[in-house]
C-alpha cells in the first residue's frame, strides 16, 4: 500500500452516468512523470479534484484497452511491438488505456462523505491517486473505525465483479486499520464469498 | 382513547385466521406479546391483543456469524447507521370495541383497511377494557398488574362475583408462586371491601401465615376486622354420622362382595334410611353400626366370619382414626362466616381420610346453603343455617378429583362445580399438576389463573379444558417466569398476563435452600451445641448414710 506514488494517471475522457466515469491513461510524455501500470490497479482508489473545497473519490473498477487498428492485421500490427515506436510513433499514439471509475464520495474541506457525490466532474479534470493517508481518512467512520458505506453502491453499479471489487477493497482497508476492527473486515469478507459463491452455484 | 396514543405501526392486511389481522412496525420494545392495540374504525376503537411477532426484514444472517461482532457493527461498517430499521410483522387477535353498556367487547366482524395506523391502548384505557370492577370497591380484587406494562401502571382487578360463583382454578408447576397467588386472592377476598367466607384447604399448612392480616390496618375499618381461624389436625373431626354408605366403603377398600352387602344393610339399618345431611339430629356412632352388624352376625351365622372381619376393619379404619367421631365435627357456622378465612390444616392426616374431610364438608356446605337458599332452613341458631355464599378454596386438588382414579370428594366436587353457582357455593382449585386433576372438573372453573408449566401433559390438558385463554397465549406458558400469571375467563373482561402484587401477609410456602440449611449444620456454634448435648453427664454420686453418718 505504501508503495503508491502521488501521480497524475490520466484524465477523464467520458461518462456512463453521473457515477460512472472513464478515465484515459496518459501516455508516453503526455504528463510531466510517466505513467506506470503500477499506477492503476483494480481496485484502486483516485481522487478528481474540482476546486480548492472539492475533491471527488472514485474506484477504479474497470480497465480497457484502446486500439483503433483493431481487426487489421496488417503492418502495423505484425510487426515487434518495439519496431513500432521506431517506424510507426503515430500508431503509438492511437492506443490507449481507458480506466473505469466508480465515484464513492468527496473530500469538503478535509471532510469525508462517502456518498454520491452531487456535482458533474468535467471532461479533462485530472485523476491522481490517493496516498496512504488519505485512504486512511477517507475510510474512517466517526469513532475512529472502518467504514465502507459505498458497499451497496459498488455492488449495484459494478456488475458481475462488484464482489471481487469489494474484497480487493477489504483486502486494502485490512492493511490500513487497526487490528481491533480486522474482525468486522474478516466477517464482511466471508459474507461476500458466501453471497458470490452461493450466486454462481444458483448460475 | 385520544390521539395521544402513541402509534405502533401501520396495518399489513387479514391475518391467516378470520379474528385476526398483521401489522407492521419498526418498535420492537412496544409490539410485546399479550399487549392490547387499537385501531379506528367508525364503530369505535377495535381492540385487539398481539399473539405473535416475527422479523420480515432484517440484516443478514452472515452478519451474525462472528458472536464476538455484532450484526450491527457489521451494518454500521457498510454504512447502515439507521436506527430500528429492522421489520416486524405482528399479529392481533381482533377482540373487538368495548361496549361500556354491556361491559363486553364486540368483534365487528370487518377486516381493517390496510395501512391504517394501530395505537397502543393507554394504562387509563386499559384499565377500564380489562377490568369490570374498579380498585378498592365492593367486588373487586386486585391481584396484581398487566405484565406488558410498567409494574403497577394497569391494576389487574377480579370480578369476586364472577370468581366466586362461577368457580377458579389456580394452575402452575412447583415453585412458581400458586400458593403466593392464593395468598394474595384470600387477602383481596378479606379486605374491607369485600369480607368474604373462606375455607381454605391447605394440606401442606402454608396459611397459617394469613393470621398476619390480623390487626393490620390494610385489612380493618371501624366495623370490620377479618377474622382467620386454624383448624389444626388435632381439632379436625368428622361425625360418622355423616358419612355416607359410600364414604365408609371408600375407607375400607377391597371389601368383598359378602363384606360389601352385610355393611350396606347394617348402614342401612343404622342410618334409617335418612340422608345423614338431612336430618342432622340424629345421630348414631361406630357403636351402633357395629351392634347392627353384630344383630346380623346372629341372624345369619353362616356369614359369622365375613361380619367378624368387616367388624374388624371397622375398628381398625374408623375406630381406631382420631378424625371420627360419633358427635363431634366441625361446625358449618364456625367454618364459614363473612370476613373469616379458616384454614384446614390436614398436614398429618392420610389421604383417604383428607379426602373424606373435604367431602364431607363440601356436602353438608352445599346442603346447608340450599336448604337456607330455599328457606327450608331458617332457624339462625342451626348450625347449618348460612345465610351467605361461601367459597373454598382447595390446595392440592389433584387429591380430591384425580384424572384416572376414583375418589370420594369427586362427586361432590362436580355437584358443587356444576350446580353451586345457584346457591352460593363457590370452589376455586390450586394443583400443581392439571394433568392428574379430572378434566370435567377443571373444565368447569370459569375463571383461570394459570402460571408457569412445563410439563407437556399438564400443558395439553389446560389446552383441552381451558379453551377462554386462547391457544396463543398458553404459548407463554413455559415463557412465564415467578409471580407472573395468564388470568382468563369470567372474572376478567379478556384475558391478560398479569404480575402478582406483593403480599401483604408474608408467605407460608416458601422453598427451603437446602444448601444454606446444610451448611448452617456445620456452623461452629450448631457442632458445639451437637457435642454437648451427646457427651455424658456425670453426676456425683448422691452421699449415702450409714447409721446416721453420710459417706
Amino acid at each position: 500500500m505504501k508503495d503508491i506514488r502521488f501521480v497524475n494517471i490520466g484524465k477523464i475522457i467520458k461518462s456512463d452516468s453521473h457515477i460512472n466515469y472513464k478515465c484515459r491513461v496518459y501516455g508516453n510524455r503526455e504528463s510531466n512523470e510517466e505513467v506506470g501500470e503500477k499506477d492503476y490497479k483494480f481496485g484502486q482508489f483516485v481522487k478528481m479534484k474540482l476546486s480548492n473545497n472539492y475533491t471527488i473519490i472514485g474506484v477504479i473498477y474497470n480497465s480497457q484497452l484502446y486500439n483503433p487498428d483493431y481487426g487489421n492485421f496488417g503492418p502495423r500490427l505484425s510487426n515487434p511491438a518495439s519496431d513500432n515506436t521506431i517506424f510507426m510513433p503515430d500508431y503509438i499514439e492511437e492506443t490507449a488505456v481507458i480506466l473505469d471509475i466508480l465515484l464513492v464520495g468527496w473530500l469538503e474541506d478535509n471532510k469525508t462523505n462517502q456518498n454520491i457525490p452531487p456535482w458533474v466532474v468535467p471532461l479533462n479534470t485530472e485523476v491522481t491517486t490517493i496516498l496512504y493517508n488519505e485512504l486512511i481518512n477517507f475510510h474512517k467512520n466517526d469513532n475512529g473505525g472502518p467504514l465502507l458505506a459505498y458497499y451497496n453502491q459498488i455492488l449495484m453499479n459494478t456488475g458481475s465483479i462488484s464482489y471481487n471489487l469489494l474484497f480487493c477493497i477489504i483486502n486494502q482497508l485490512e492493511l490500513l486499520v487497526d487490528k481491533q476492527y480486522l474482525n468486522k473486515l474478516e466477517l464482511l469478507k466471508q459474507h461476500l464469498v458466501w453471497q458470490q459463491t452461493t450466486l454462481a452455484t444458483k448460475v | 382513547m385520544s390521539n395521544n396514543d402513541k402509534v405502533l405501526g401501520l396495518i399489513k392486511g387479514p391475518g391467516e385466521n378470520p379474528n385476526e389481522y398483521a401489522l407492521v412496525t419498526t418498535n420492537n420494545n412496544l409490539s410485546k406479546i399479550g399487549e392490547f392495540v387499537y385501531y379506528e374504525t367508525n364503530k369505535g376503537h377495535i381492540i385487539g391483543r398481539i399473539t405473535d411477532k416475527k422479523l420480515i426484514k432484517g440484516l443478514p444472517e452472515n452478519f451474525m456469524a462472528d458472536p464476538e461482532v455484532t450484526a450491527r457493527e457489521i451494518s454500521s461498517l457498510i454504512g447502515l447507521t439507521t436506527a430500528n430499521f429492522e421489520l416486524f410483522e405482528v399479529t392481533v387477535n381482533v377482540n373487538g370495541y368495548f361496549d361500556e353498556h354491556l361491559n363486553c367487547f364486540i368483534n365487528p366482524r370487518i377486516s381493517p383497511e390496510p395501512g391504517h395506523q394501530v395505537f397502543l391502548v393507554s394504562n387509563s384505557d386499559l384499565t377500564k377494557i380489562i377490568n369490570s370492577k374498579k380498585e378498592a370497591t365492593v367486588g373487586s380484587a386486585t391481584i396484581g398488574s398487566l405484565l406488558t406494562r410498567e409494574k403497577n401502571k394497569v391494576p389487574v382487578i377480579l370480578n369476586v362475583k364472577n370468581l366466586v360463583s362461577t368457580h377458579l382454578a389456580i394452575l402452575a408447576s412447583t415453585g412458581s408462586g400458586k400458593s403466593y397467588t392464593a395468598g394474595v386472592l384470600l387477602e383481596e377476598l378479606l379486605k374491607p371491601y369485600n369480607r368474604a367466607s373462606v375455607l381454605v384447604v391447605d394440606p401442606h399448612n402454608e396459611y397459617d401465615t394469613l393470621q398476619d392480616i390480623i390487626g393490620n390496618p390494610y385489612f380493618e375499618t371501624n366495623d370490620y376486622k377479618p377474622e382467620v381461624k386454624i383448624f389444626s389436625p388435632g381439632k379436625i373431626n368428622v361425625r360418622i354420622s355423616s358419612l355416607t354408605e359410600y364414604d365408609i366403603k371408600y375407607l375400607l377398600p377391597n371389601l368383598s362382595e359378602k363384606m360389601s352387602y352385610y355393611l350396606s344393610v347394617a348402614y342401612k339399618n343404622v342410618s334409617k334410611g335418612k340422608d345423614p345431611d338431612e336430618d342432622s339430629s340424629y345421630l348414631w356412632g361406630l357403636s351402633d353400626l357395629k351392634k347392627e352388624l353384630e344383630f346380623l352376625r346372629e341372624d345369619n351365622p353362616e356369614a359369622e366370619g365375613t361380619i367378624e372381619a368387616l367388624l374388624w376393619r371397622l375398628s381398625s379404619r374408623i375406630g381406631n382414626s382420631k378424625i371420627f367421631s360419633d358427635n363431634k365435627h366441625l361446625p358449618l357456622n364456625e367454618l364459614f362466616k363473612p370476613g373469616r378465612c379458616s384454614v384446614l390444616q390436614l398436614s398429618e392426616i392420610d389421604q383417604v381420610e383428607q379426602q373424606i374431610i373435604v367431602s364431607t364438608i363440601l356436602r353438608r356446605i352445599n346442603k346447608a346453603r340450599m336448604d337456607t337458599h330455599k328457606g327450608n332452613n331458617l332457624d339462625p341458631s342451626s348450625e347449618s343455617y348460612i345465610p351467605y355464599p361461601v367459597f373454598a378454596l382447595l390446595e392440592e386438588a389433584h387429591r380430591f378429583a384425580p384424572a384416572n382414579a376414583p375418589s370420594v370428594s369427586e362427586n361432590i366436587l362436580k355437584t358443587i362445580l356444576s350446580e353451586g353457582r345457584k346457591f352460593g357455593v363457590g370452589i376455586g382449585l390450586i394443583t400443581q399438576r392439571p394433568g392428574k386433576l379430572n378434566s370435567d372438573v377443571l373444565s368447569q372453573c370459569m375463571t383461570q389463573m394459570i402460571m408457569k408449566i412445563i410439563n407437556p401433559i399438564d400443558q395439553n390438558s389446560i389446552a383441552s379444558s381451558v379453551e377462554s385463554a386462547g391457544s396463543e397465549l398458553l404459548k407463554e406458558l413455559t415463557s412465564l417466569t415467578k409471580g407472573q400469571v395468564i388470568i382468563a375467563g369470567s372474572a376478567i373482561n379478556t384475558p391478560v398476563l398479569c404480575m402478582v402484587r406483593e403480599r401483604i401477609s408474608a408467605h407460608g410456602g416458601e422453598t427451603i435452600d437446602a444448601p444454606e440449611c446444610w451448611m448452617n449444620y456445620f456452623n461452629p456454634q450448631n457442632l458445639e451445641n451437637r457435642k454437648l448435648e451427646k457427651s455424658v453427664r456425670i453426676r456425683k454420686d448422691k452421699s449415702e448414710k450409714v447409721e446416721g453418718l453420710s459417706i
